[in-house]
């Protein structure tokens, strides 16, 4: 009975458990998450609730205002803007947690081998990082959308590839001053492998950083995948994608500027949720930080 | 410190020959022929592989890459464009002005006002200044630059008429991009700034300047904006990365006859050479300026310059040991 209630005592006084406890008391973060939430879980389910298919034309009814039966009115072929943010919203946010993902596993492995083994490693590892940070980076971006031409898959990877240094440096920083604490070097005394000290004790004292990291990372990914759309070095048209939408839609701001503005308004407010719970995030999770 | 710039000159070498094999490579291996493209769909298998070979494109690829560099190195030479024929170095030298034209005054303006606001939000923590502050930070850096710019063209040049929508032909045609960059700039530059402020507000140094009587106002600019300034600082590097990357897009949206459309020309028509030199030079420009902030950021940091005249004075006096010895 007593051990019970020590676990439970000892489980609500949890690193976790209090850094979502500081979140959810913190309102911006949560309409961050909220406003984030719904987005996707309308964009996932964007077959059942769009009223049309993306890409279902209708000339008829070209450049129509918003009304009930077209929420945000029609493009320049009669297709229903709405549903298409909806449809395209899925690719915005598949290619930007895509590209986020793929830049946090590689990032991560190289700065966490970088930092933990250091000497010649380290050396290597951040001397070729280097390279890639000398180029800026929605420039390393085109070049290698350049190099991998337009779509989904070679718009994701131009994107997590540019954003893998980012990640990578970060690690190595943490690792670099947890690695000097005293657990580390106790349980090298008791002869701990050291993908069990990577992963059990150094890994787990970085988390927070890289979780920021992440939401922050996310949410300029997408700003980036847009920006290589709206180039036309990204996704292409018809595909819907909210940047190539915009792209799109350039063509014609002049007479129709709404069409410029529904899909600008949907990247601005992933982005901004996005931005709002990564900032709660921070605060949470370092409350010497918080204001 | 002299010898500090001569260090990280020194050091700039390899990796931007880094980048050059890195560019050189990708491009190397990239699909598609430039070969069609210049030449068009009618062309025979023979005479492809005639412009191929003209062009040094069938030889293996260290030769290729050797050549190029050479021509670089030894004439400033980077090649002529596949499309048009004309020298790489020459449309750089005219595109590239602009593409500066553009970041720079945007990197000038943000610091300043950037800072400004962020030491003003800062400093009055918790007031509607703050707030006005933190949710305009919020909103510039959420906001993508390309969708600001739409929408600034909508406001200031059709509805209020007040600058041209498009083009380039005068200073009036760059005060749109620079301010829809300047926006975002700006707000990232004070939320920096901001959180800069608050840590070092924190320190035991600012309780004891307080201790010891000093002013308010000397306490903000001496003790903590001289500290705060030295992440600032070291972040205004990237924040010019950031204007680089942010000017190609602009230069598509106003059609500024700058790098950015020189670059997406190059790279829909596989024009190899025009693309590498572009983001050769890109990438040199953003590794001087990352020298120009590193110099700016030893000055700032007393602990950094002491560090490096010490090894100087240490070595200087081993060395003298070892004379006399």
């Amino acid at each position: 009975m007593k051990e019970k209630v020590e676990k439970k005592r000892h489980f609500a006084n949890s690193n976790a458990v209090v850094v979502c406890k500081r979140l959810l008391r913190n309102k911006t973060a949560m309409i961050g998450l909220i406003v984030l939430i719904i987005m996707t879980v309308m964009c996932l389910a964007a077959p059942l609730i769009a009223p049309y298919g993306f890409d279902e034309q209708n000339v008829m009814e070209k450049f129509s205002g918003s009304s009930l039966n077209h929420l945000f009115g029609t493009d320049n072929l009669g297709r229903d803007i709405f549903s298409r943010i909806l449809y395209g919203g899925r690719l915005t946010l598949l290619v930007g947690f895509g590209a986020t993902g793929i830049a946090a596993v590689i990032g991560i492995i190289l700065g966490a081998v970088a930092g933990y083994y250091g000497n010649r490693i380290d050396n290597v590892i951040m001397r070729i990082l280097d390279i890639f940070m000398a180029v800026p980076n929605l420039v390393l971006a085109i070049a290698l959308a350049a190099v991998m031409g337009t779509g989904i898959k070679s718009c994701m990877l131009a994107v997590g590839i540019s954003a893998i240094p980012t990640f990578a440096r970060t690690i190595r920083g943490s690792i670099l001053t947890v690695k000097a604490q005293e657990y580390v070097e106790a349980a090298k005394s008791i002869d701990a492998g050291d993908l069990r000290i990577i992963f059990k004790h150094v890994f787990i004292n970085v988390l927070s950083p890289v979780i920021v990291q992440l939401t922050l990372q996310i949410a300029s990914a997408i700003t980036n995948a847009a920006a290589l759309s709206f180039l036309g070095l990204g996704i292409v048209p018809p595909t819907p994608e909210w940047g190539s939408m915009l792209s799109s839609a350039r063509t014609y701001i002049l007479k129709y500027p709404m069409l410029c503005v529904w899909p600008g308004i949907s990247i601005a407010l992933v982005v901004l949720s996005l931005n709002l719970f990564g900032d709660g995030l921070r605060d949470a999770l370092d409350p010497r930080l918080k204001d | 410190m002299i010898r500090y710039i001569v260090k990280r000159l020194l050091a700039m070498i390899p990796v931007l020959i880094g980048v050059s094999l890195l560019i050189f490579f990708l491009l190397y291996i990239a699909p598609g022929d430039p070969a069609t493209v210049a030449l068009g769909d009618s062309a025979t298998k023979e005479e492809l592989l005639a412009w191929r070979t003209e062009h040094g494109l069938e030889d293996p690829f260290f030769v290729q890459y050797g050549r190029y560099m050479w021509g670089i190195i030894s004439r400033f030479d980077f090649g002529n464009s596949y499309i048009t024929g004309r020298s790489v170095s020459e449309s750089l030298v005219q595109a590239f002005p602009i593409t500066i034209f553009l970041a720079f005054p945007v990197t000038v303006i943000s610091m300043i006002i950037g800072m400004l606001l962020g030491i003003l939000s800062a400093n009055h923590r918790n007031s509607w200044i703050d707030a006005v502050a933190r949710v305009g930070g919020m909103l510039g850096v959420s906001i993508p630059g390309f969708w600001l710019s739409l929408m600034l063209i909508l406001l200031l040049a059709v509805k209020l008429e007040w600058l041209p929508v498009s083009g380039w032909y005068g200073w009036e045609y760059a005060v749109i991009p620079i301010l829809s960059m300047s926006l975002y700039a700006i707000a990232m530059q004070m939320r920096m700034t901001r959180s800069c402020m608050l840590e070092c507000q924190r320190q035991d140094y600012v309780t004891t300047a307080r201790a010891k009587g000093q002013s308010e106002r000397k306490i903000t600019y001496h003790h903590i904006l001289r500290n705060a300034l030295i992440p600032i600082v070291t972040s205004s590097g990237q924040h010019f990365g950031f204007m680089l990357g942010g000017s190609l897009v602009q230069e598509q949206i106003f059609s500024i006859p700058a790098l950015g459309i020189l670059m997406v020309t190059a790279i829909n028509s596989r024009d190899y050479p025009q693309i590498r030199g572009s983001v050769l030079l890109l990438a040199f420009t953003y590794s001087i300026v990352n020298l120009l902030v590193d110099i700016l950021y030893a000055y700032l940091d007393p602990r950094i310059k002491a560090q490096y005249v010490n090894e100087g004075k240490k070595k200087h006096r081993v060395n003298k040991q070892a004379e006399v010895s």
